[in-house]
């Protein structure tokens, strides 16, 4: 259907609109007017992805100024659903409109989903596949086969057919999806990946993980060439501060230091073989370093760098790399000092925090080694390794970890803290030591975004409260809103047991929590929804640790023996394909006979990501609040970091932190309007924890409901159930939380009497609010 | 102690003691030919005097006192240390010392680095060796001085890591503090206002008047905080590290943007002036000796003839108050 909001017209690829997407769009469309950032919260299963692109396209198309957009989603999967929505949004336009647009929307992932090539794409590990691939195509190996045809290098057909093409015509116009671009660029051997790396800047729309925004080491090519009036959409961003925090963020390992070593001797090696075969080469790049001449300078337009800068572009240093590191062999001897230095830290036996500027001056005391030198670090590696053309990949990966970790050092001080770690776990008796330099400020990395683009939309299902993000990653919104639910019928029930049926309190807190009294009511509640529930349920627990704990303490009770009656049991593992397994398995169960009980980690990758649509969970239960571990030094770090710059308290962040995951895992089991769930909470301390959760859940849970014993809360579930249980009619949803035209026409039409539409949204959900309470 | 694939490293090779037998063994090296012996042996060969090396093949004759425990595991890295130490214990110029000429003292750090890479590897030893002496005599005094600013340098560093972690430690007690009596004070005020609702009649009143005085209780903490977060905001190291940032912002200020005006408003063109007196005085050879020029005088003429002309001091005082502001 096409409608219009203000002047602009919207085509919308459903006969039918939710009321709440039609506000979702409206005030997309205030920000994208007004030019400025918001935070926007779209409760999950309402058509959050296709609201967003149809509008997107319809601004794009119908304003002058075209701005393009750029839509950051989580996972490959999620992008390819994207995608795929926008595809078929563009059908319809062209039927709608009668022809079709000139419009291009691409994808882009890792190389490792892309690769085509025979050898490459069988590697495992994708930083592999990256340098692989990177060997291949960076030029380099060209010339040398331009110069001698019989060198024996190895070039990929697939990159090198690209360069018959112009970049306009590698693909034609129109939106691609993964597969189908796999499917093109098979057939007429290109590869995936270039094609959508240079065709990037003509695009209309573009779609990728938040990573080649947000992470220097890609951002600065990848990005580069997006028009500052981009919008930018960050879908899925519930994490986003992790994700930044990431991406600023390194370990290192006895392992990784002991492989550094080897390659930095493989350099001088390779340096000595060089010098006698060609020495030219290696005092070629030492003259262009003394003329001033950087990394940027000495590469070609289309090459990429070996190493990547992992600083942002504005902290880089604007100067020659410094003279101590010019000749190849001071700067291997260099790196191998840094690198024992590294070593000597490794052998403590406690743990140890402090500031980078600590760091520095005790590393200058002992090696001598300054600070700016170090900066260069990356850099300096790039260039080397790009003219003594090395091709150990395993070493150099380690070597490039070193690199990288020098540069971050040196160059950061404020909101970083490196922290090392002697012991894995606590109590343990081998030490396997881990140097980890953690950002702690999440802004940092974001920042640019920020700069650069002038309307950046934060949205997700679960972002609650919506005023933490704006303190965190240091911004400023225009508009933040957060959307309830309309619903013909109450079709989900959260609840909140505080107690079991025994009315002890129940809590997952740390102390009280392998009680046996408080491990037999979760027991006892478990086996009571395992009764009623019908198909698939859910379960949530803090962490592995605690589940574990928990099922074995179930065993010796009887309590499984007693869940076996009813449901399949499946666990997740920290295994990934073990848990594919047991996802796979449970889907199964739910489609024949009883169901199944899937349990499952708070911040584990079921509880991200996966959906338990219809009768594939009809239960979740949270099973105490997923605080995170709060012995763990980084986060200790990162609390005091909040606390100091951003006067957030500590208990205020970790209660964020647990409700936002504990929201995604709810979420988890609504995943549309005509589904429907029970949400249950067991844990004493979230009953003073309602205004965190999100307005479309928090609107669900009636005051009633937020103090229950099990046993009235599994009362309440059986009424609930039987009221599901009755045939809806479609057509008590329209109107109410379906709009046809016509009523959408109303409504605006209503509003515009009212004088100013927008001020009166908020009324206008409470009255959805009263008829959902109604019904 | 960190486990280690290769064996042989935790054995003495002269003894072959190994840390199975001897948890609390040590390692030594002599900085002549950074060969690894054990304490005890070390003990045991060296205290009767110098010695040769126990090593097969290493005919260098070791002192005890000159033994020291090995920093980095690697002998190279440790060799190349101790030479970098005399090295840089000379050549110590900072990029000061050039006045900020970056392609001096990048030059300057690479042959600093060539003569650590020479006596490291063995090449031309004497030549290097010769060159550092003479360097050592040359410059002495700046030498010295180096030595001094840099050893200051780590002072002023280390005292200001000790402040920041006090005043960090005492802000956070503070607030603590500040949490504690925060909760104190509610749970007061809740029990306050139910004695008193007891006994008052309009329970709206008691609740405002309790609800009053938690407000006005400002604790004592509170203050503490306050007066700390002042001192931090003053911290006198920080100046120290941003002297050059601090010292742009307390400028006192100043018309022309600093006593400077870049843009002359006028065009010295000599040859259209005529002043006899002056002209005389170019042609006498007291004043040309030292120093006197035409030019210069027509130009501060000019210049104390057009001083203050187009500067609007209200515009100015303006326009610094809003960058310092923003």
């Amino acid at each position: 259907m096409k409608f219009y909001i203000d002047d602009l017209p919207v085509i919308f690829p459903y006969p039918k609109i939710y009321p709440e997407q039609y506000q979702y769009m409206c005030d997309i469309k205030k920000t994208l007017d007004a030019g400025g950032n918001s935070i926007l919260e779209m409760p999950s299963g309402t058509g959050k992805t296709v609201s967003l692109l149809s509008l997107a396209v319809a601004y794009q198309t119908h304003y002058s100024e075209h701005r393009k957009v750029i839509y950051c989603s989580r996972t490959m999967s999620e992008i390819e659903k994207a995608l795929v929505e926008l595809e078929s949004l563009m059908d319809y336009r062209a039927k709608e409109l009668g022809h079709r647009e000139h419009f291009r929307g691409l994808g882009l992932t890792s190389r490792k989903n892309l690769c085509l090539h025979p050898k490459v794409r069988k590697e495992r590990k994708g930083t592999v596949v990256d340098e692989k691939c990177r060997r291949m195509t960076n030029g380099q190996q060209k010339r040398k086969l331009e110069q001698d045809p019989n060198a024996n290098v190895e070039l990929c057909d697939f990159h090198e057919n690209l360069y018959s093409m112009e970049p306009e015509n590698y693909v034609p116009v129109g939106v691609f999806s993964f597969e189908k671009l796999i499917k093109y660029c098979e057939e007429r051997t290109m590869c995936p990946y270039f094609t959508v790396r240079r065709m990037i800047s003509m695009c209309n729309i573009m779609i990728y993980s938040y990573h080649y925004l947000l992470d220097p080491k890609i951002s600065e090519r990848v990005s580069r060439e997006v028009s500052k009036d981009a919008i930018v959409i960050f879908d899925e961003a519930h994490n986003i501060d992790n994700v930044c925090i990431e991406s600023l963020s390194l370990d290192l390992t006895n392992d990784v230091l002991k492989r550094a070593t080897k390659g930095a001797n493989d350099l001088t090696d390779k340096i000595h073989e060089v010098r006698q075969v060609d020495s030219q080469k290696l005092q070629d790049e030492y003259e262009k370093l003394v003329n001033g001449l950087r990394a940027p300078d000495m590469l070609d337009e289309s090459e990429e760098p070996p190493v990547e800068s992992p600083v942002l572009s504005q902290d880089l240093l604007k100067e020659a790399i410094p003279g101590n590191i010019r000749r190849a062999e001071h700067f291997v001897s260099f790196l191998k000092r840094f690198i024992e230095y590294l070593k000597t830290r490794m052998k403590v036996l406690h743990v140890i925090s402090e500031t980078p500027n600590s760091f520095l001056q005790h590393l200058k005391q002992l090696t001598f080694i300054e600070k700016k030198p170090l900066r260069f670090c990356s850099e300096r590696l790039s260039l080397l390794v790009r003219t003594l053309e090395v091709s150990d990949i395993e070493e150099f990966n380690a070597l490039k970890d070193i690199a990288t970790f020098a540069t971050l050092i040196s160059t950061y001080e404020d909101g970083f803290t490196l922290i090392i770690e002697p012991y894995e776990i606590e109590n343990a008796a081998v030490p396997n030591p881990i140097m980890r330099f953690t950002c702690l400020d999440a802004s940092i990395a974001i920042k640019p975004v920020f700069e650069k683009f002038s309307s950046v939309i934060i949205t997700s299902g679960t972002i609650s409260p919506l005023d933490m993000y704006p303190k965190m990653l240091d911004f400023e919104t225009v508009l933040q809103e957060s959307y309830a639910m309309t619903l013909a019928k109450k079709s989900f029930l959260p609840m909140i047991v505080t107690k079991g049926s025994d009315q002890v309190a129940i809590s997952s807190r740390f102390e009280i929590r392998n009680d046996p009294s408080i491990v037999r009511n979760y027991g006892s509640m478990l086996v009571e929804f395992a009764k009623i529930t019908p198909d698939g349920m859910v379960v949530f627990f803090p962490s592995y640790l605690y589940m574990e704990s928990i099922i074995s303490m179930w065993q010796t009770m009887g309590i499984l023996d007693e869940v076996w009656k009813y449901k399949l049991i499946l666990v997740e593992t920290p295994d990934a394909q073990e848990t594919s397994l047991a996802l796979e398995t449970y889907r199964k169960a739910c489609s024949n006979g009883r169901g199944a009980i899937l349990l499952s980690v708070a911040r584990g990758k079921v509880s991200e990501g996966i959906d338990f649509d219809h009768h594939f969970g009809r239960t979740v239960l949270m099973i105490g609040i997923p605080f995170q571990y709060t012995e763990s030094r980084i986060l200790k770090a990162r609390l005091e970091f909040l606390r100091e710059h951003y006067q957030i308290r500590e208990n205020d962040f970790l209660s964020f932190d647990a409700m936002r995951h504990a929201a995604q895992c709810l979420g988890r089991v609504l995943r549309g309007k005509d589904d429907y769930g029970v949400m249950v909470l067991a844990d004493r301390r979230f009953a003073r924890k309602k205004n965190q959760l999100p307005k479309w859940i928090a609107q669900g849970l009636s005051d009633a409901d937020l103090n229950l014993s099990t046993d009235m809360a599994i009362a309440n579930t059986k009424q609930f159930l039987r009221t599901m249980a009755q045939p809806t009619d479609p057509k008590d949803q329209e109107g109410v939380s379906l709009w046809n035209y016509e009523q959408l026409i109303k409504y605006q039409n209503e509003h515009q009497k009212k004088g100013d539409g927008f001020v009166v949204t908020s009324e206008e959900k409470k009255d959805s609010e009263g008829d959902v309470a109604m019904m | 102690m960190v486990v280690d694939d290769d064996e042989k490293k935790d054995m003495c090779p002269i003894c072959k003691t190994d840390r199975y037998l001897s948890p609390d063994m040590r390692f030594l090296v002599n900085p002549e030919c950074y060969h690894k012996i054990c304490e005890s042996c070390v003990d045991r060969i060296f205290s009767l005097g110098p010695a040769q090396c126990p090593y097969e093949g290493c005919d260098k004759i070791l002192r005890k006192n000159k033994f020291k425990t090995q920093v980095f595991d690697d002998v190279k890295v440790e060799k190349e240390v101790d030479i970098r130490k005399r090295v840089f214990n000379v050549f110590n110029k900072t990029l000061d010392d050039f006045d900020g000429d970056l392609q001096a003292h990048n030059k300057y750090l690479e042959e600093v680095e060539d003569i650590v890479y020479n006596l490291d590897n063995g090449i031309e030893v004497a030549s290097t060796e010769e060159k550092l002496r003479t360097y050592e005599e040359l410059n002495k005094q700046l030498i010295m001085a180096n030595i001094k600013r840099s050893r200051q340098d780590l002072d002023s560093f280390e005292q200001r890591q000790k402040f920041e972690k006090e005043m960090k430690l005492k802000k956070r007690q503070l607030e603590r503090q500040i949490e504690e009596e925060e909760l104190a004070n509610r749970e007061w005020a809740r029990r306050e206002i139910i004695n008193q609702i007891s006994t008052a009649e309009d329970p709206e009143d008691v609740i405002a008047h309790v609800k009053k005085t938690v407000k006005l209780k400002k604790s004592s903490a509170r203050r503490k905080l306050e007066d700390l977060n002042k001192v931090l905001k003053n911290n006198p190291y920080m100046t120290v590290s941003n002297g050059l940032m601090k010292k742009k912002d307390v400028k006192p200020f100043t018309p022309f943007n600093g006593d400077r005006e870049l843009h002359k408003r006028y065009v010295l063109s000599e040859s259209h002036y005529d002043d006899p007196f002056i002209k005389s005085l170019q042609s006498k050879k007291e004043y040309i000796a030292s120093g006197f020029r035409a030019d210069l005088i027509y130009d501060r003429m000019l210049t104390e003839a057009f001083m203050g002309l187009g500067c609007i001091i209200s515009e100015e005082m303006q326009t610094t108050q809003l960058s310092s502001v923003s």
